[in-house]
């Protein structure tokens, strides 16, 4: 495999774990969340479940990282590329309901995506050598228009996943702007339209053991008011099973 | 202390009961019994959690904090809990004698509160 930046991604170990504690499939969860980021939503006020949470977390990532060049890749087509912008705003202020206006941007965006020149995205990523995930267009023109690798945006997402802090959050009933979070939080509660669990197999013994020893777990941490020590409980725990899981003979 | 109380008896536990001949009251007095927190703290492998376990869960509802006493709630709480930090088995006993210490003097603290708030209250004689 070739080791250029575009096509290695480091997966961190808090997304690990919370991966392992929800079943989730890691190469699932990247690609639901490829498949939310929306170019539309990017330039609008609308919200659309999933989309928006999606959509703002890269946001997060954009603003303060903004090296303030401008893009290279539509370097020989700027006039087309500030038109069809404007086109998609536009659109974002007009009555109707989502679906309806982001299917309307989609030619400026196909528009869009056909006068770049690829020189951060890429239409497919490597976790390994059996798990690829795949870019949209929205997900590429994002790279392209601030300049930033896929990885760096998929790298920010899985960073902002922290299943002890968001645990502990709804616990002491601690409100947090975290885009990327939510989204994760959204796959936890289901309440996004998409298979990112690991195929169904009977259950381990230790799995449900640690359903059983999560449940007390939970009612035990009421006593720790402290949000860093609680948040750093909760850490203990779930690595402690996360290193269980990775035993050799497991 | 004692106390009279009245509870409904849910068809499963009425049954349950009658089928092996308990007590009800047996049975509630088994839960109370074990309902402790200095215990459940300093006795991490003790069978008698579960009692705890179902205050805690109880507990874990917000709502169920009063929320003008919850800056109160939250020192006692942390008090305790870093008193039965990293105890190790060997002296769980002494660990146990010290958490409920703690409970002692939250309980007799949040009763004076108490006292205080009322007569605070009380309409000024003119």
């Amino acid at each position: 495999m070739k080791t250029n930046r575009t096509n290695i991604i480091n997966i961190p170990l808090e997304f690990k774990i919370a991966c392992l504690v929800q079943c989730f499939d890691e190469r699932a969860v990247l690609q639901t969340f490829i498949d939310h980021i929306s170019f539309y939503t990017e330039l609008s006020k609308d919200y659309s479940k999933g989309y928006r949470e999606a959509t703002d977390a890269l946001s997060e990532y954009i603003l303060p990282n903004s090296r303030g060049q401008p893009s290279k890749a539509f370097a020989k087509s700027r006039e087309l590329c500030s038109q069809c912008i404007l086109g998609i705003l536009k659109i974002g202020f007009q009555k109707g309901n989502f679906k309806k206006k982001q299917n309307k941007s989609q030619p400026l965006i196909k528009t869009l995506f056909k006068a770049m020149e690829k020189v951060y995205s890429t239409d497919k990523l490597y976790l390994d050598e059996d798990r690829v995930i795949y870019l949209n267009e929205d997900f590429q023109l994002l790279c392209e228009l601030h300049n930033h690798y896929p990885s760096e945006y998929l790298e920010y997402f899985m960073s902002k996943i922290d299943l002890a802090d968001h645990t502990t959050c709804a616990g002491l009933n601690k409100v947090t702007m975290n885009s990327s979070m939510a989204f994760f939080a959204m796959l936890m509660n289901g309440s996004i339209d998409a298979n990112v669990h690991n195929p169904t197999k009977p259950a381990t013994p230790l799995e449900i053991e640690f359903i059983d020893k999560i449940q007390q777990f939970h009612a035990k941490v009421f006593i720790i008011r402290s949000f860093a020590k609680r948040k750093s409980a909760y850490h203990q725990f779930f690595l402690e099973y996360y290193n269980q899981t990775n035993k050799p003979n497991n | 202390m004692e106390l009279d109380i009245k509870i409904d008896l849910p068809e499963d536990f009425r049954m349950l009961c009658e089928i092996f001949s308990i007590q009800p009251q047996s049975i509630v007095q088994l839960i109370v019994n074990q309902i402790s927190f200095p215990h459940f703290y300093t006795h991490s492998n003790d069978k008698g959690k579960w009692a705890t376990l179902i205050l805690l869960d109880y507990l874990d509802d917000e709502d169920h904090l009063d929320e003008k006493e919850r800056e109160f709630t939250e020192y006692y709480l942390e008090k305790f809990s870093s008193s039965v930090e990293n105890i190790k088995e060997t002296d769980s006993a002494k660990a146990e004698d010290a958490a409920r210490e703690i409970i002692r003097e939250w309980h007799k603290a949040v009763s004076k509160e108490r006292a205080k708030y009322l007569l605070d209250n009380l309409p000024s004689e003119e």
